[in-house]
């Protein structure tokens, strides 16, 4: 009886530290989401500086302003009919495009904005903010563009 | 003269005698050894439910967006609700409603803890006579199945045609095919999963049921708020069983959450006589007041009891936009621990403000501004959200235009309490831009005619020591578009040592050096007999 006693004590107690220390026993499951596309932009005065290769899907721009001025980032999808940009935004005859999306980022700032982008497509991206002269800077370097893989 | 070998009765009689006592003396020591072990191993187990209490905010993350901007069609992403895997809390999903350009709704997906967010496609096909999917709903079961309910709505009215319920095995990769679980005239649907009731947890719904097709707003019957259960993952629900008060006619914006025990706490409002709201038709604010009342089934939502009243002197700050989107009271169970929260103007102007009870919502205390700017300055507080953390914390999030002279712009502030909802901490400002209240979808009928469409809730997920917020946001927006801004808030707390872990872990020491000792010493007292 005595050793009986014994034992059933001692089995208790080891399940008990053995439940302790196993409290989330995890059943195997699909893998977790991966996280989105993440597009560093570092805006200066007079450029934007990213990775051009850029995937399709949700992807997350984020705009560091390192200039003097406050500015954007503004994204156009734009048809393969459209010149490159640097001769779309300082050519005589403009096309209109529609703005797709952007954000605007304070010297010293950190801001983004999401977008999903579709494979293969054509991204102007832009500042029309203005300089002290009351000129855009996309005419003054603020201009890029980029194609989705 | 006796031989050593030899024993007389009386020496036999004072061997057993003394051989009982010792047999009498260890019973206890076995015990008191076994008990201090499992006193350890119980320490041990519920040690990370006693960490420290937060001391404050240490940490306000980036705020990133969780949803995705087009200017072109002009989303109006607002109302998320956040909602982790039981299993896994580094998977977490985001349900979000749409306003515009149309009604409509989304599911974001988070793999690091709300990190960052990929979309998923809930509903890749609406259900046969469903145009739109609206005012979803998420949860997890215990197996981490992920179930997604929404409302279809059909025709110019966008009439809701009923209730589906679809779900995801594999992290929101993929879904099951849209099941009906209510018909048409049901509004508001909530729903929660009780992951410890049957075979991998209960589907609890609550929602406003409709006797007659409404309009702007409800037909002037009662129209009861109603529950159901499923333990089946949705494939069947119980018979639906009344929750509101039969004695309250226009009750409205259900809450829904579970307690511990498996208690299922339902909070909503009940406006009186306000039949302005209730019907949606026009004219100014209702000068009246409203009521917030909770209730509670403690058989697993077979049966709730009478409501009790939480507040009855809420002054409504502006008309109801729609009455079957009126943003629901806020409302959070713990261990005896009930709060709720809604926007008020008692003071003057729009207030964040909240009740808790420490009876399991029997009695309730006072009333408590969440947000800790000046009384009646105009600043709006509004669409307070409550979640309670494990180690009993009650988190709140609530819009806030404090830091606008015009009344106009909106932050994102956070605020917490360590003591059931006395006391508070100073609101925190979450966001790193503010968002413009004047951006959005703007209401098209008489009842709230021109006001702006923000959703009916904010999305908070709490835990041990830190918070993940979501937030409707118009930082981006050239137009009308609303994105979801989400970002992490890490408290004070998480790095000091857990004493409780340390204390069992000695228990346990002592407990299993005892048992083994007196296994030990029974040998020799054998011998000595």
């Amino acid at each position: 009886m005595r050793r009986l006693s014994f034992r059933a004590a001692a089995v208790v107690v080891a399940v008990a530290v053995a439940g302790a220390g196993c409290s989330s026993t995890q059943a195997t499951r699909a893998p977790l989401p991966p996280p989105p596309q993440v597009v560093h932009v570092t805006i200066d005065d007079h450029h934007y500086a990213y990775d051009t290769t850029i995937h399709a899907g949700r992807t997350v721009f984020v705009g560091h302003n390192v200039g003097r001025a406050t500015h954007t980032i503004l994204l156009y999808a734009v048809g393969d009919d459209l010149p490159p940009v640097n001769v779309q935004i300082h050519g005589d005859k403009r096309h209109q495009v529609e703005g797709f999306a952007g954000t605007r980022v304070k010297p010293g700032a950190t801001n983004s904005f999401a977008v999903d982008l579709v494979p293969k497509q054509r991204y102007y991206m832009l500042d029309f903010d203005r300089d002290s002269d009351n000129k855009i800077f996309a005419l003054d370097g603020l201009d890029s563009e980029f194609r989705t893989r | 003269m006796f031989s050593e070998n030899v024993l007389t009765a009386k020496d036999q009689h004072l061997l057993e005698a003394s051989t009982a006592s010792a047999s009498r003396r260890r019973g206890p020591a076995v015990a008191v050894a076994a008990l201090a072990a499992l006193a350890g191993a119980a320490l041990l187990t519920i040690s990370p439910m006693l960490a420290a209490s937060p001391t404050g905010v240490t940490r306000v993350g980036t705020d990133i967006p969780a949803t995705a901007m087009d200017e072109a069609v002009g989303p109006d992403n607002n109302s998320p609700a956040l909602v982790a895997d039981p299993g896994d809390s580094r998977f977490v999903v985001m349900a979000n409603r749409l306003d515009g350009p149309d009604f409509s709704c989304a599911l974001q997906l988070s793999g690091d803890g709300g990190g960052s967010w990929i979309p998923a496609n809930p509903v890749p096909k609406l259900p046969k006579g469903a145009e739109k999917c609206y005012a979803p709903e998420a949860a997890f079961d215990r197996s981490g199945r992920l179930y997604y309910l929404f409302v279809g709505l059909a025709g110019g009215g966008n009439q809701p045609m009923g209730a589906f319920l679809t779900s995801s095995v594999d992290r929101g990769r993929t879904f099951s095919t849209p099941r009906k679980v209510l018909g048409p005239l049901n509004f508001s649907v909530r729903m929660a999963v009780d992951p410890a009731v049957g075979r991998s947890g209960r589907i609890h719904l609550v929602w406003v049921h409709a006797s007659s097709p409404p309009a702007a707003g409800f037909a002037p019957v009662p129209n009861p708020i109603l529950a159901a259960y499923s333990d089946d993952s949705g494939a069947t629900f119980s018979r639906p069983v009344t929750v509101s008060d039969p004695t309250r006619d226009m009750v409205v914006a259900p809450a829904l959450t579970l307690g511990p025990g498996h208690a299922v706490q339902v909070a909503y409002y009940d406006l009186g006589n306000d039949a302005r709201d209730y019907q949606g038709v026009e004219g100014p604010t209702w000068d009246g007041r409203w009521s917030v009342v909770s209730t509670t089934s403690l058989d697993g939502g077979r049966h709730f009891g009478r409501g009790v009243v939480v507040d009855d002197a809420i002054v409504p700050v502006e008309r109801v936009m729609l009455i079957f989107t009126m943003p629901p009271p806020s409302l959070v169970a713990g261990r005896r621990l009930l709060c709720a929260a809604w926007t008020d103007a008692r003071y003057g102007d729009a207030d964040a403000l909240g009740r808790c009870s420490h009876d399991g919502g029997r009695r309730w205390d006072g009333v408590r501004r969440l947000n800790d700017d000046r009384k009646g300055t105009g600043a709006r507080q509004y669409l307070p959200r409550l979640a309670l953390a494990p180690g009993g914390r009650l988190d709140a999030l609530f819009l806030d235009r404090r830091n606008d002279p015009f009344n106009r712009l909106y932050d994102t502030y956070y605020t917490f309490s360590t003591d059931g909802g006395r006391r508070f901490a100073a609101s925190r400002k979450l966001d790193s831009a503010p968002s413009n209240s004047t951006k959005g979808s703007q209401y098209a009928g008489v009842a709230a005619n021109g006001q702006y469409e923000f959703g009916s809730r904010l999305g908070l997920l709490s835990r041990r020591h830190s918070v993940v917020a979501a937030w409707p946001d118009t930082r981006n927006s050239n137009g009308h578009a609303q994105d979801v801004f989400a970002t992490r808030v890490d408290l004070a707390g998480g790095t000091r040592p857990r004493w409780s872990a340390l204390i069992g872990v000695a228990l346990v020491a002592v407990g299993v050096v005892l048992l083994v000792r007196s296994r030990r010493r029974q040998p020799m007292d054998r011998g000595e007999a």
